[in-house]
């Protein structure tokens, strides 16, 4: 057996139909380091990370964060606790990077820590760039980046400002296969590094066995055909 | 003072489509803020505040521009309230002047900018403004540091369009600035006198610096949106 389980930071209990076609349970309880969360093509992955980062509301359900609450809501009621996504310090890095492309690489990475003094913002730019190789890439705008580029950018962007979960969805599908790899072992050193939950999307069963992490998939409930859940898997 | 009428408005097209340009970028991205970006998290009301401004703000391209003439003289008359206003803090009437001349053009230079931009803002993929948000942006400052960026192409584009438009207005220059030489006539009402009294000659000497720069606009404006579809 391993030692005593580590305490969970980022804990969420939601209920949401997103269509009115199927519910979807989620159950988490993420600590710091990176758990995987697997599930095939259309079965609240996305939407998910969505509710963890605030850009939806469950029907009903909690969020918190290191204790402090996100959301609170009873079923049918408004919620009595909400705080918005630019206050739940949580990075989000999607499939697409969604970089700014009028911004070059270096002002993209800017944009998180626009609040922070000159000094601050040189030394974590140079920082990432550092960890993420990408200090050559500073001065070139997104459009003069490849796909691997621009997510090791988005990666960058999201971790500028040293948010306190990290939600990472199919981070690597937009990457040619040839640059998965080496991302993928740059991820493992950096999220590793973190002492942050690290919620790590991918339908991709290579990336779930690269990871040897927590592995939760999301998965019709062997009760309720139309209630999708969140089990965890075995190792 | 400007006595030849193309200069006049020149002058008068230029400030009322900078004019225009603040008012509409500001009216749009607050209809965008209040119809679509605030909208899942306030009550239903604002969204529909945002869809009757948005209404409204389209009314002048509909209506005929005498009545909108009428509404400008009505209001803004010396009879009426602000614009007696207007006369005491400025000394001097609104109406018939060539600051009623900036006013008429901006009639149609401001919806035209405002509804380019909210419909490029409505264009912006909404994943830019989600990521905005988890790098600590709240919507009003994700508007003006992603929303607007990203439809600067349509906003010049418009502004462009809206300039031709402000530089041959007619009708509501002539409700509400009137037709008088050497003070408030622009080339479009110069043009209307000089046919009207058979001066061809000198109707044409205003009709071809007009007709060019408004070709030059539209072929300047095809560029632009040419070279927005080609960087996508």
């Amino acid at each position: 057996m391993s030692g005593p389980q580590p305490s969970p930071i980022l804990c969420a209990t939601l209920s949401t139909s997103p269509d009115g076609k199927y519910t979807l349970r989620i159950d988490l309880a993420l600590p710091a380091g990176v758990t995987v969360l697997v599930g095939p093509s259309g079965s609240g992955k996305s939407t998910t990370l969505d509710l963890l980062a605030g850009h939806r509301w469950p029907d009903e359900g909690e969020i918190t964060l290191g204790g402090t609450p996100l959301l609170r809501r009873a079923g049918g009621q408004p919620p009595s606790t909400v705080v918005p996504p630019e206050q739940r310090h949580i990075g989000y890095v999607m499939q697409q990077p969604m970089l700014f492309p009028y911004l070059s690489v270096e002002q993209n990475l800017e944009f998180g820590i626009t609040n922070f003094s000159k000094q601050f913002r040189k030394d974590r730019i140079a920082e990432l760039a550092d960890q993420l190789q990408i200090g050559h890439l500073l001065a070139r705008r997104p459009g003069e980046l490849s796909g691997g580029q621009r997510q090791r950018v988005a990666l960058a962007r999201a971790l500028a400002p040293r948010p306190k979960a990290l939600l990472l969805d199919e981070p690597l599908s937009a990457v040619d296969l040839g640059q998965r790899h080496d991302l993928l072992d740059r991820l493992r050193t950096l999220l590793g590094d973190l002492s942050i939950p690290v919620l790590y999307v991918t339908h991709s069963r290579e990336e779930q066995l690269f990871w040897s992490a927590p592995t939760m998939e999301l998965r019709a409930s062997p009760d309720q055909p139309t209630v999708v859940e969140v089990a965890r898997l075995a190792r | 003072m400007l006595r030849s009428p193309l200069a006049l408005s020149f002058v008068v097209a230029t400030l009322a489509t900078l004019l225009s340009l603040a008012v509409g970028v500001c009216l749009a991205s607050l209809i965008f803020y209040f119809g679509q970006l605030r909208a899942p998290r306030s009550q239903r009301y604002s969204a529909r505040l945002a869809e009757l401004a948005d209404a409204l703000l389209s009314l002048p391209l509909v209506l005929p521009p005498t009545v909108l003439g009428y509404y400008l003289l009505t209001l803004l008359g010396r009879h009426s309230p602000l614009g007696r206003a207007f006369e005491i803090v400025t000394g001097s009437p609104l109406t018939f002047t060539p600051s009623a001349a900036v006013l008429a053009a901006m009639v149609s230079a401001l919806p035209a900018i405002a509804r380019s931009t909210r419909a490029a803002l409505r264009e912006v993929d909404p994943l830019y403004f989600r990521a905005a948000a988890s790098l600590g942006h709240s919507p009003w400052r994700a508007l003006w540091s992603v929303g607007v960026p990203l439809s600067q192409r349509q906003i010049a584009a418009a502004t462009m369009l809206a300039f031709t438009r402000a530089l041959g207005d007619f009708g509501v220059t002539l409700m509400i600035a009137g037709d008088i030489p050497g003070y408030t006539q622009t080339a479009a009402l110069a043009v209307y006198d000089a046919v009207q009294s058979g001066k061809e000659q000198a109707a044409l000497t205003l009709i071809i610096p007009l007709s060019s720069i408004a070709l030059l606009v539209l072929y300047v404006v095809g560029r632009l949106q040419d070279s927005g579809t080609e960087s996508q």
